[in-house]
């Protein structure tokens, strides 16, 4: 482009407007490349949202109303179910930051090629299919599952436990499912952090845990937040693993919507508890952002 | 208040390859004292040993009189300056030069003076609240060292400090941290490869190769009385001359030498002459001397502002470099032409005679 407007005019008012229109040109081409990701994004996710929006405010009659989300606020039941959702929600992110932490300092101290194999068996998980993962604790944990032939055969117990289709096992699935999500962004921060740092911190005079709490816990607090952020937002959209494991017991939102959906002739019930959880979701973002954003800025001196 | 360091019989392997074999050493109260080697000599180990990180497997380290070798590093009090500065990333420049008062537990105010006065030590006085992002290499140089100074440790180690910082830095830094030893005397280890560093701000040098300590001594006495091939090698430029000992008679090529120096051979017999660049002499064939006389060939003279470099051969076809002061230039001009015959003149005091091996 450049070469054409140099040949085709000499002098100094010729080529700054030819480099006017080569700037332009640019700027329509990466605006023609991204059409497309517009498109997809427009397409379906833009305008679903939009629709269920309307839907969730119009009547059968198609008159404008607040009906639908009146109705979520005034059934006391309806409103336990989003509480139970973000308990559920908050619990599974709980333990899968207690646990993940250890294990991905753990992959961090590992030498390379135990590590690759050791990364391998985190990220395996994430191959399978979550409706495999979630039978497989019905296998493990059933009235006839391992566990509990193991346990019958040894005598320690003489009737079959009920360790499955409850709270328990429901979190137990989803602390499974989610697991991966919370090591690999907890590992990435881990990982970029110079060894030296704690070094230096002891050679200072600060204690192993004067160390990990004042230097290495500040800098992997990003990665944490990452990973609990994922688990959290995925776990509030759960429906696989509670609706199996949970037999009936745990109802999170996404089995109530479902339920919604089936009961209901019409969209508007349901568009509106999708937007709420949308809602709320959003809206435990920008405070867990705010939070930690105040933490993150440490006390001067 | 600053210590002296005594290690007796320090060893460390890692399976089969020994990093430190029996290393003893005594480091004087206020000393600087450096460690120089080639990598994997061992001697960031043992800097690493002193520090604590490295726990050794067995012998003694004392400060002053305390044997800490089974002490954890956060109880021994060392200010270690790090090769990439381990500046803590989330902290601002006075926090990090505070971290230390505050695992003290240093009070407030007193913490804000101690942090100033570190500050105005390394020369960064109003940077305090910059984040350490924000900083040059040499500034993260500095604030390292302030932080590792202002608590007041009894010992200063310092891993390649200087190594990441580019050339004309690196030797204004020198300066800086020979200042800054000069006015605390504190006793400092200091780590790197580098021989001319070592030798522009050491009191006394230890050179290490595959774990052991080779030599040490003043620098004067490195590069004037070098005891093995290694240490002639690594510190400054030599001139390797093949020579046979018999007795009290030195040879090279036929010619008899004559060494006051230091004089050690293989079983053999067989040795190498030591002898610097800036020690020979370039005659004219025809010219004769008092000194120690060699025939050689010349290859080839290269002007560099400061000096003339010639490089030359003897009969046997070992390589010789000679560096010629300024007010000799045009004199050697006229000898030094590629393929001419010249004889190359030296003290016996410049010279000594290590092992060949």
């Amino acid at each position: 482009m450049s070469a054409v407007a140099i040949s085709s005019g000499g002098n100094e008012g010729e080529l700054a407007f030819a480099l006017a229109k080569d700037a332009r040109r640019e700027r329509w081409v990466m605006l023609a490349l991204t059409i497309p990701g517009i498109f997809v994004v427009a397409g379906v996710l833009l305008s679903p949202v939009g629709w269920l929006i309307w839907q969730s405010l119009v009547d059968e009659g198609g008159h404008l109303t607040l009906h639908h989300y009146l109705t979520l606020f005034t059934e006391p039941k309806r409103l336990s179910y989003l509480l139970n959702t973000f308990l559920l929600s908050a619990e599974v992110t709980t333990i899968c930051s207690l646990l993940a932490y250890p294990l991905a300092f753990a992959l961090t101290t590992l030498s390379e090629r135990l590590r690759k194999l050791c990364m391998f068996f985190v990220v395996v998980p994430l191959l399978t299919s979550v409706l495999v993962r979630t039978y497989a604790w019905l296998i493990i944990l059933g009235r006839r599952g391992i566990v509990n032939n193991v346990l019958t055969n040894l005598g320690v117990i003489n009737e079959p436990l009920d360790l499955v289709y409850n709270y328990f096992c429901t979190v137990l699935g989803m602390v499974h499912v989610m697991m991966p999500m919370m090591v690999l962004p907890l590992f990435a921060a881990m990982k970029s952090i110079d060894g030296d740092l704690a070094r230096a911190a002891s050679s200072l005079g600060a204690t192993p845990s004067a160390a990990f709490r004042d230097v290495f816990l500040p800098l992997t607090l990003p990665g944490l937040f990452a990973g609990a952020t994922l688990v959290f937002v995925l776990s509030l959209g759960y429906y696989v693993t509670p609706s199996i494991l949970g037999g009936g017991k745990v109802i999170v939102w996404a089995i109530f919507l479902e339920q919604t959906v089936s009961f209901n002739t019409q969209w508007g019930p349901a568009a509106a508890a999708g937007l709420l959880l949308l809602a709320a979701t959003v809206s435990a973002l920008i405070l867990a952002r705010v939070v930690v954003g105040v933490k993150a800025h440490q006390p001067t001196l | 208040m600053t210590q002296s360091i005594t290690l007796r019989s320090v060893r460390k392997s890692y399976g089969r390859v020994v990093a430190l074999d029996h290393i003893d050493l005594n480091i004087r109260e206020g000393e600087f004292f450096t460690l120089l080697g080639p990598s994997g000599s061992g001697k960031t180990t043992l800097l690493m040993v002193v520090a604590g990180f490295i726990r050794a497997d067995g012998g003694s380290l004392k400060f002053g009189n305390t044997e800490v070798i089974r002490m954890p590093p956060h109880r021994r009090d060392v200010g270690v300056v790090f090769q990439n500065y381990a500046l803590f990333p989330h902290m601002t420049v006075a926090e990090n030069i505070a971290y230390p008062l505050k695992l003290r537990h240093v009070p407030l105010t007193e913490r804000r003076a101690k942090v100033d006065g570190a500050l105005k030590l390394v020369r960064l006085d109003g940077l305090g609240h910059r984040d350490v992002q924000q900083l040059s290499g040499g500034q993260r140089q500095r604030v390292a060292l302030a932080r590792a100074l202002v608590f007041e440790p009894r010992v200063l180690l310092m891993d390649e400090p200087l190594s990441a910082l580019d050339r004309n830095l690196r030797e204004q830094m020198q300066v800086e941290l020979k200042r800054l030893h000069r006015s605390l005397k504190m006793t400092t280890i200091y780590v790197t490869h580098d021989q001319g560093e070592a030798m522009a701000m050491s009191d006394r040098v230890a050179v290490m190769n595959n774990g052991q300590i080779i030599q040490m001594g003043t620098p004067r006495d490195l590069y004037e009385t070098p005891r093995s091939r290694f240490v002639a090698k690594f510190i400054g430029e030599s001139n390797l001359i093949p020579v046979s000992v018999a007795g009290s008679v030195i040879t090279a090529a036929g010619t008899t030498l004559r060494v006051s120096g230091h004089v050690d051979t293989d079983p053999s017999g067989c040795g190498l002459l030591v002898i610097r660049p800036e020690r020979i002499q370039i005659l004219d064939i025809h010219e004769t001397t008092g000194l120690n006389r060699l025939i050689a060939r010349m290859q080839d003279a290269i002007y560099r502002g400061d000096e003339l470099a010639v490089y030359a051969t003897l009969a046997d076809g070992t390589e010789i470099s000679v560096r010629c002061g300024v007010h000799h230039h045009r004199a050697m001009e006229e000898i030094c032409r590629p393929g001419q015959q010249i004889a190359i003149a030296f003290h016996p005091e410049d010279c000594v005679v290590v092992k060949s091996a």
